[in-house]
């Protein structure tokens, strides 16, 4: 009886198998699945009752309830009730027997089942374990066994005895075997519907991207799809870009362009600058990102090319600029070397070759008024020392104007000066230089700066030296050095109550040579103003001056970073 | 120049600016400087001079001299490579040197003491204080300096 029963299973495997590779291949609406699976579903629990374990003459058992079941967990209602329909006429009026009433019943239990099965599934949205599908195959043949206490004169005595526990045990496995069947066919549908999804999905992508795109066979090096940006970019239909070697697109050797397939295939991305030619015979310099990729299980290079030649143009632009300007620095740089040196020697020349002269003009106007001065007139011998003064007063210029030019060329050197200090020693040098005078100095404590020292003390000696020269005339000398705070900056200033100047003629004040004050009553070359002017410029800052004729001047400087 | 230099008297003057020239003798008549003095009118002369060549080449042993006052612009050969030639010869390493120019620039002092200058003075243009400068240097280099005996 078991190996009957293990045969009959065996039949509805494999009619089970027949039935998903028939029904699921076909690719049908919902309805006409449930349709004709209903019909198959049905025919083979028909054929699976012609081949049962015969009990005696009407009473029969067979894999029926497997299958109905699984119509009912698998196909849904309609499949279940045609498939229940059929089987149950079949059984009632081909069969028939004493068993029918049991048989049929058997049926529309075990399709009922399997649909509860179905809409639990449905609802749930649980997974169909091996536990829940021997539970669900237990209960199908709990039913079954049930029915058989319909079967007449109280057969079920000596049949269930029999029956029940091959049915428990064989049945419920077999039931879970033919749902894995299907199970694993569900999956398989599932993964395919998606894998053609996507692949739908890319080849829209593909062909509608804004990107040109190109596929080519890494073995040839032929193209094998490109899409409709391509064609534009192009200019030859798909058609004709397909089929085309990858190197007759390439203005560059074809050697390099094989070589740059290769390493494209090898790492996971590459990209490279080269140029394309188009359909109209145009050069386009192109970014090309290539890669491997993997197509229809097979794989192939992608080329994604972008235009690159108004960003190349503009780069070579860049570059003819920045060489333009590199070659006008290089050439101004020159130009300001060659200047500074040609400052430079005219500043030694100045020093020997002026100088010489005007030591003749003295030294020989001094030995003639020694060998013949007494020979000499008044007049004579103020000649000779009016010669001798300008000869000294142009030495002197000439040494003022050499240490103006320094100035610029030396360089600069910063350091923490002590201010308020620096102030009041350059004061007391030049309070020596005028022993009759009384002068009040006012110098604010604890100003501090960062400056070259030595060219800050000349500044210093200029600036002081005026104030104490043009305070000459004032009973009572007052002279102020003090700083503010502008919005961050320090301002310095000098202040004096001396005779000042008038603004209208400020914008001379700090060119050399020129003065504002009689050089007879004031003595000075014109230098110390310029001079001052230079330092301040070279340390990044400025000097300017407030006055008025009477009331005294105040000057201010800044010193930079 | 064999001869010790305690023993020479000479002066030596290289100076190509003829005012300068005159100015510079007439300073040495004023201050009573008696010592023979020999003038180089450029870089090249001094040279021959003081090695005893080209047309120097007979001169007399007496005339070596004491002190040498070199201007630093000359002809020729200027006054840094004179003072570095006559530095490197043996006989001319010791001779004290007065570099006396119309140059200060920084420069030209650096240099002129590291080619191995004694002295370096720039020439006043008040002919007083010129004057005065050659007295002190006389007084200083002819008579006050002690130099290296015969060997």
């Amino acid at each position: 009886m078991v190996v009957a029963i293990l045969q009959n299973i065996s039949l509805i495997i494999l009619i089970t198998m027949v039935y998903h590779y028939v029904i699921r291949d076909l690719r049908a609406k919902p309805i006409t699945v449930s349709i004709i699976g209903g019909l198959l579903f049905g025919s083979v629990s028909v054929l699976a009752m012609m081949s049962p374990v015969r009990f005696e003459a009407g009473i029969i058992y067979d894999g029926r309830t497997i299958i109905l079941a699984i119509a009912g967990l698998f196909g849904g209602p309609l499949t279940a009730a045609i498939a229940t329909v059929m089987a149950a006429a079949f059984r009632l009026f081909y069969i028939g027997g004493p068993g029918a009433p049991t048989g049929a019943t058997t049926i529309v239990t075990a399709s009922a089942v399997g649909l509860a099965a179905y809409y639990w599934r449905r609802k749930t949205g649980k997974e169909l374990t091996f536990k829940r599908l021997i539970a669900i195959g237990l209960l199908v043949h709990i039913a079954m066994l049930a029915a058989q206490l319909m079967l007449p004169e109280q057969r079920w005595k000596t049949i269930l005895p029999v029956i029940a526990l091959p049915i428990l045990i064989l049945y419920p496995l077999a039931f879970y075997l033919v749902c894995k069947l299907f199970l694993d066919n569900e999956e398989r549908a599932r993964d395919r519907a998606m894998l053609e999804e996507s692949e739908a999905r890319y080849r829209a992508l593909f062909q509608n991207h804004r990107s040109t795109m190109l596929l080519v066979n890494p073995d040839t090096g032929v193209i094998i799809d490109a899409n409709l940006e391509a064609e534009k970019f192009y200019g030859w239909p798909r058609g004709e870009l397909i089929g085309k070697p990858l190197v007759s697109l390439s203005a560059s050797p074809p050697e390099e362009t094989e070589e740059r397939i290769k390493a494209a295939l090898a790492s996971k991305n590459a990209s490279f600058l080269c140029r394309h030619r188009l359909a109209s015979g145009a050069l386009r310099d192109v970014d090309v990102a290539a890669g491997p990729f993997v197509y229809l299980g097979r794989t192939v290079l992608s080329l994604i090319v972008h235009d690159a030649t108004a960003r190349v143009e503009a780069e070579n632009e860049v570059r003819a600029l920045n060489q333009n300007l590199e070659r006008k620095v290089a050439k101004r740089t020159q130009e300001l070397e060659d200047a500074n040196r040609e400052l430079e020697s005219f500043a030694y020349s100045v020093s020997h070759d002026l100088r010489a002269p005007l030591r003749a003009l003295e030294g020989f106007s001094t030995l003639l008024e020694e060998e013949a001065g007494s020979s000499l007139d008044e007049t004579a011998r103020h000649y000779l020392d009016r010669i001798r003064r300008n000869a000294s007063k142009m030495s002197q210029l000439i040494d003022d104007l050499l240490r103006l030019s320094r100035i610029g060329r030396q360089s600069l050197e910063r350091s923490e000066i002590d201010l308020s200090a620096m102030v009041r020693d350059v004061a007391e040098d030049i309070a020596a230089q005028y022993p009759g005078r009384t002068v009040s100095m006012r110098i604010q404590e604890g100003m501090t700066a960062r400056a070259d020292k030595a060219l800050l003390e000349v500044a210093l000696v200029n600036l002081l030296g005026n104030a104490w020269k043009f305070t000459a005339s004032v009973p009572e000398a007052v002279i102020g050095f003090q700083s503010m705070d502008r919005g961050g900056e320090t301002i310095y200033s000098i202040s004096d109550n001396g005779v000042g100047f008038d603004m209208a003629y400020s914008q001379n004040l700090f060119t050399p040579f020129q003065r504002l004050h009689d050089e007879r009553e004031y003595a000075g070359s014109g230098i110390g103003l310029s001079l001052a002017r230079r330092i301040f410029a070279r340390h990044g800052g400025r000097i300017w001056a407030e006055a008025a004729p009477g009331k005294g001047a105040t000057f201010f400087f800044t010193l930079g970073g | 120049m064999s001869a010790g230099l305690s023993e020479n008297t000479a002066i030596l003057l290289v100076e190509d600016n003829p005012d300068d020239e005159e100015l510079t003798l007439l300073a040495f008549k004023n201050n009573r400087i008696a010592n023979p003095v020999y003038v180089a009118r450029d870089g090249a002369e001094a040279l021959d001079f003081l090695f005893r060549k080209g047309a120097y080449a007979d001169r007399d042993q007496k005339s070596n001299p004491r002190l040498v006052l070199l201007d630093l612009k000359l002809p020729k050969v200027g006054g840094l490579e004179v003072l570095k030639r006559l530095r490197a010869e043996p006989a001319t390493q010791a001779l004290p040197v007065v570099v006396l120019t119309t140059s200060n620039q920084d420069e030209d002092i650096v240099n002129s003491y590291r080619f191995g200058a004694n002295s370096f003075i720039r020439k006043p243009v008040e002919f007083g204080t010129f004057n005065a400068a050659i007295r002190e240097l006389g007084y200083y280099w002819l008579l006050l300096n002690e130099v290296p005996p015969a060997h």
